[in-house]
C-alpha cells in the first residue's frame, strides 16, 4: 500500500513539474530573462528601437534558487508557526511574486534607461501591460515548485532529508537551467527572428536585427508569450516533468541497485533517441541551400 | 581522517573541473541557432546537473559508500541527456534546422558529414551525437566528483553530528557550493563555447583546464576541511 501510495505521489510530483516547466519558461519569456536577451539588449544600439520588456541581471537558474529559496523560507516559517498547508503553499507564493515583480520593475527600469544614450525610450504602457502577465506566470512557477518540494520534505515515504527552503532552492536552481537550456532556443532563435525564413540558424552578421513590429502596431512580449506557449512551454515542462519523475520512478519500482541499472539505460535509450532525431532531421530538411 | 576528506574532496573537485570541459556547451549563441551546444552558460548547467546527481545521492544515503557515488553519476547523467535531448528536439521542431556543429568535419560515431547541413554564418545548431555523448560522459566525471565531495563530507560530520537532517543540508549546501565555484573557473578557462573531447578546442584547453581546477580545488578543499573540523570540534 505504502508503494502504491508513493507511486500516485510521484505521479503528482511530475504533473507539478510540468506546470512549473512551462509557466517557467513562459516566464522568462515574457519578462525576457535568459539568453536571448542578449539580442533584446543589442538592438536599440544598432537603431532597433523596441517595445520588449528586458529583465536580464542574473542567469535564470540563479533567479528563480532565490525565487524558491524566499519561497520555501517563508513556507518553513509558517509551518512553524502550525499555520494550514494549503493557507502556507498560497501566502508564500503570493510573497514572493511580489517580490519579483518589483525586481522586473526596477530591473526593466534600470535597463532601459541605461539605453537612452541609443534613444531607447522608457514605456510605462509595457509595464502596465506586461507585469500582470509576469507575475501571474511567476506565481503559478513559485506555487508549483512550493507544492513539490513540500511533497519531497513532508508527504514522500521515505522523504528527502533535506530542509524545505534548502530544497526549494535546489528545484529553483535546477528549473532555471533546463528552462533555459530547452525553452529559450524558441525566443531566440524563432520569435525574435520572424522576419528570416523558418529553418536556418541566425548569422552572426544579424546580430539585434529584431523584429520589432507586429500584426497591429509594435510587436510586445505578451506577443511572445502567446507565440512561445504553443511549443517552447509545454517542452520545458515535459522536459522537467521527465526529469523528476524518472529520478524517484526508478528507485521506487526496481529498488536502489536495479533502479541504477535503469537509469543506465534510460541513458542509452535518450542518446539512441538523439541519434535517430538527428538523422531524421538530416533526411527531412536536407543540406542547407 | 580528515586528510582523508582532504584528498576526497581534492579528487572530487578536479573531477568536476575535468567534467565540465566535456559538456558541449554553446551559450547564448546556442539560444539564437548561431552556434552547436546545450543553449545556456557551462556554469548554469553544471550546477543543474549536479544538483540532480546530489539529490540521487541523498535517497541513497543508507547504503554503502561506492554505490552512492554511481547514484550520483547516474542521476547527472540522467539530467543531462533528457535536457540535451529536449534541446535537440526544440531546435529540430521550433526553429527548423538540422542538427550540426562546425567544429568538426564528420562525426566519428554516426559517421555524418557537417559543414554541408550549417546554417551560412552560424557555427551549427544543436547537438550532434559525438556531443552529446561527450556531455553524458561529463556528467558522469562530474557526478562522481559531486557524490564523492558528498559522501566524504556526510561520513565525516554523521560520525559527530545527531541530527540526520542538518548534517544532510549542510553536505548538500557544501558540496553543491564545488560546482558553483569550479564550474565558474572551468567555463573561464573554457572561455565561449566548446563541442565535447571531439572539438579541435578541447585538447588545447582541458591541459590547463584540469591544472587551474587542481589549484583551486586544493584551497577549496584546505577551507573545507577547516570548517568540517570546525563544525565537528564544537
Amino acid at each position: 500500500m505504502d508503494i502504491f501510495f508513493n507511486l500516485i505521489l510521484v505521479g503528482f510530483m511530475a504533473l507539478l513539474a510540468i506546470i512549473a516547466g512551462i509557466f517557467e519558461d513562459l516566464e522568462s519569456d515574457v519578462a525576457s530573462t535568459s539568453n536571448p536577451n542578449s539580442q533584446v539588449q543589442l538592438a536599440p544600439q544598432i537603431g532597433n528601437l523596441h517595445k520588449l520588456f528586458n529583465r536580464a541581471v542574473s542567469g535564470e537558474p540563479l533567479l528563480l534558487g532565490t525565487m524558491a529559496t524566499i519561497a520555501g523560507s517563508i513556507a518553513y516559517l509558517l509551518f512553524s508557526l502550525n499555520f494550514p498547508v494549503v493557507l502556507v503553499l498560497l501566502l508564500s507564493s503570493l510573497f514572493t511574486t511580489l517580490i519579483q515583480v518589483l525586481f522586473s520593475i526596477t530591473s526593466y527600469m534600470g535597463r532601459i534607461t541605461s539605453q537612452s544614450l541609443y534613444n531607447q525610450p522608457l514605456f510605462l504602457d509595457v509595464i502596465y501591460k506586461t507585469v500582470p502577465s509576469i507575475a501571474a506566470h511567476a506565481f503559478i512557477t513559485i506555487f508549483s515548485l512550493t507544492t513539490l518540494s513540500y511533497i519531497m520534505v513532508y508527504l514522500l515515504t521515505p522523504p528527502v532529508l533535506l530542509t524545505l527552503p534548502v530544497l526549494s532552492m535546489l528545484m529553483g536552481v535546477t528549473i532555471g537551467s533546463i528552462g533555459s537550456a530547452v525553452g529559450d532556443i524558441h525566443y531566440g532563435a524563432e520569435n525574435l527572428y520572424q522576419n528570416l525564413e523558418f529553418g536556418s540558424g541566425i548569422p552572426v552578421s544579424l546580430n539585434g536585427n529584431i523584429v520589432t513590429k507586429s500584426a497591429l502596431g509594435s510587436k510586445k512580449s505578451i506577443d511572445v508569450v502567446s507565440f512561445c506557449s504553443k511549443f517552447a512551454g509545454p517542452i520545458t515542462g515535459l522536459c522537467f516533468g521527465i526529469i523528476i519523475f524518472l529520478s524517484f520512478w526508478i528507485y521506487l519500482v526496481f529498488g536502489a541497485v536495479g533502479g541504477l541499472i535503469a537509469g543506465l539505460i534510460i541513458i542509452v535509450l535518450f542518446l539512441i533517441l538523439n541519434f535517430l532525431l538527428e538523422r531524421n532531421s538530416r533526411i527531412n530538411y536536407g543540406k542547407y541551400e | 581522517m580528515l586528510l582523508e576528506l582532504l584528498i576526497c574532496l581534492i579528487i572530487g573537485s578536479t573531477l568536476i573541473g575535468i567534467g565540465v570541459h566535456f559538456i558541449p556547451v554553446g551559450g547564448a549563441p546556442a539560444a539564437l541557432s548561431t552556434s552547436a551546444g546545450i543553449p545556456t552558460g557551462a556554469p548554469m548547467i553544471t550546477i543543474g546537473m549536479g544538483i540532480t546527481g546530489i539529490l540521487t545521492a541523498i535517497t541513497f544515503v543508507n547504503q554503502p559508500n561506492y554505490l552512492i557515488i554511481i547514484a550520483g553519476a547516474i542521476g547527472s547523467m540522467m539530467m543531462i541527456s533528457i535536457t540535451m535531448f529536449f534541446s535537440n528536439i526544440m531546435h529540430v521542431y521550433g526553429v527548423g534546422v538540422p542538427i550540426a556543429s562546425s567544429t568538426f568535419e564528420k562525426d566519428p560515431i554516426t559517421g555524418f558529414n557537417q559543414t554541408e547541413y550549417v546554417s551560412q554564418g552560424t557555427k551549427g545548431h544543436g547537438i550532434p551525437t559525438v556531443s552529446f555523448l561527450s556531455g553524458v560522459l561529463g556528467a558522469g566525471l562530474g557526478g562522481i566528483g559531486g557524490s564523492l565531495a558528498f559522501t566524504s563530507i556526510y561520513s565525516e560530520l554523521s560520525a559527530s553530528l545527531l541530527d540526520i537532517n542538518l548534517v544532510i543540508t549542510i553536505t548538500t549546501i557544501m558540496s553543491l557550493m564545488l560546482f558553483f565555484v569550479i564550474a565558474v573557473v572551468a567555463s573561464y578557462n573554457i572561455g565561449g563555447t566548446i563541442q565535447g573531447f571531439y572539438d579541435k578546442k578541447f585538447k588545447q584547453k582541458i591541459l590547463p583546464g584540469a591544472l587551474s581546477c587542481f589549484i583551486v580545488s586544493v584551497v577549496l578543499s584546505l577551507i573545507y576541511a577547516l570548517i568540517v573540523w570546525g563544525l565537528i570540534n564544537v
